[in-house]
């Protein structure tokens, strides 16, 4: 079950828990956790299965993306296919395509700008580790983890439709055993989440925009 | 369709500007050479003669190129190696008779200025911005020139041939290390 997404609760249950099993009556503790368990995956339930992703391609994987919208392989069918065009609607980002530096900073900054919970997709080589410009782009990040923690990673380039699905079933099963929040905290943890392009405040000309 | 200058033009060009203007050269894509002083008014006097249409601004730096002589030279002349400048070209389009020419200007690399034309041609304003983005080609006179395409505290001009790529940008490392160890470890140990 999903460990750990209501915390809020959690104190609240060993309370509950240590005062009844003093009292002796361990069964109201039991029932207290089921229920709260079943809270829990009512929760996670909706979640994954309305995620909606932000619409935001920045290269060649957008048009997979938008295939894997279209009729023929319709994300809809796993309740990701509203695709918002504001950040603050949207749970899910798909990070299709091809990050620059200058890119990385706007990304970063409509990521803070979703509201929690709020998920991402690194979708092909290039948003997954720089990719074809591994050795001789530049101006790309090898890879949007280091400004964004990536939930899960689709390969290819760019991945066909059903590669894309598959990283959202994946995410949707990470949801469900809420590993989604390991994930997140390990990124948090890692020394990606500290460099400046993730904490500095913004450049001019992003203000300015 | 490739670029022709019709000698009608380079002799009006000519006539009008003197030693501004170059030699014509017979190529398999022929340009008139402009020097950099004159090619504000060069580019004002082929706006009037029907060159409405700015195609394409963009520069070259010719550190290091190659030519690869055309079967119709003579093969036991080798060309000269061209000389280490920066080249900005202009390829102008008629909308009227549909006459395209192109316009090269030679600049020195360690400094290489020369007057916008953005007041000419409004197409020309991120044009010129990309040739200095790319190149450090600086236009006089531009309203405001500025990076385009990079960050605006990127270094250097990535697209010169003796450019060195940054080993980092801010603090994020441009090869990658191959220590995600420690994203990894805290997933084995849970």
């Amino acid at each position: 079950m999903n460990e750990g997404r209501i915390e809020e609760f959690e104190d609240l249950l060993h309370s509950i828990r240590s005062t009844s099993t003093r009292l002796g009556e361990s069964a109201v503790a039991m029932r207290l956790d089921l229920m709260l368990k079943w809270a829990d995956w009512c929760i996670s339930t909706s979640r994954l299965n309305s995620l909606w992703p932000f619409s935001f391609g920045l290269a060649c994987c957008a048009i997979e993306m938008m295939a894997t919208a279209a009729s023929r392989f319709d994300m809809d069918r796993f309740g990701a296919g509203v695709f918002r065009a504001s950040p603050r609607q949207a749970d899910l980002m798909i990070v299709a395509g091809t990050v620059t530096y200058k890119m990385g900073e706007r990304v970063r900054r409509l990521w803070h700008q979703m509201p929690e919970p709020k998920w991402v997709i690194a979708m092909g080589a290039c948003a997954t580790n720089g990719g074809p410009y591994d050795l001789n782009g530049y101006h790309v990040m090898k890879g949007v983890d280091l400004v964004v923690p990536v939930d899960v990673y689709a390969p290819g380039c760019p991945p066909r439709p059903e590669s894309l699905l598959n990283a959202l079933i994946k995410l949707q099963d990470n949801i469900r055993t809420g590993r989604d929040r390991q994930i997140r905290a390990a990124w948090e943890r890692s020394r990606w989440s500290n460099n400046t392009l993730t904490t500095a405040p913004l450049t001019k000309d992003v203000q300015n925009n | 369709m490739g670029i022709t200058v019709s000698k009608t033009v380079y002799n009006q060009l000519k006539t009008q500007f003197g030693d501004a203007i170059g030699e014509y050269i017979e190529t398999a894509s022929p340009f008139i050479e402009v020097k950099s002083e004159s090619i504000r008014e060069v580019a004002r006097f082929c706006k009037e003669l029907g060159f409405d249409s700015l195609m394409c601004l963009s520069a070259v730096d010719t550190k290091g190129m190659k030519i690869s002589s055309s079967p119709q030279e003579n093969k036991t002349q080798k060309p000269a190696p061209p000389k280490e400048e920066i080249q900005v070209v202009y390829h102008l389009n008629s909308t009227f008779t549909r006459d395209k020419i192109a316009l090269k200007v030679c600049l020195d690399r360690t400094s290489p200025r020369l007057p916008s034309v953005s007041s000419i041609w409004g197409v020309a304003n991120w044009h010129e911005r990309e040739a200095y983005d790319m190149f450090g080609v600086i236009f006089d006179g531009h309203p405001a020139l500025s990076r385009i395409l990079c960050p605006e505290d990127w270094e250097g001009w990535p697209l010169r041939k003796d450019y060195v790529f940054p080993e980092r940008y801010h603090d994020v490392e441009h090869k990658r290390k191959p220590s995600g160890a420690e994203f990894l470890d805290g997933e084995k140990k849970q």
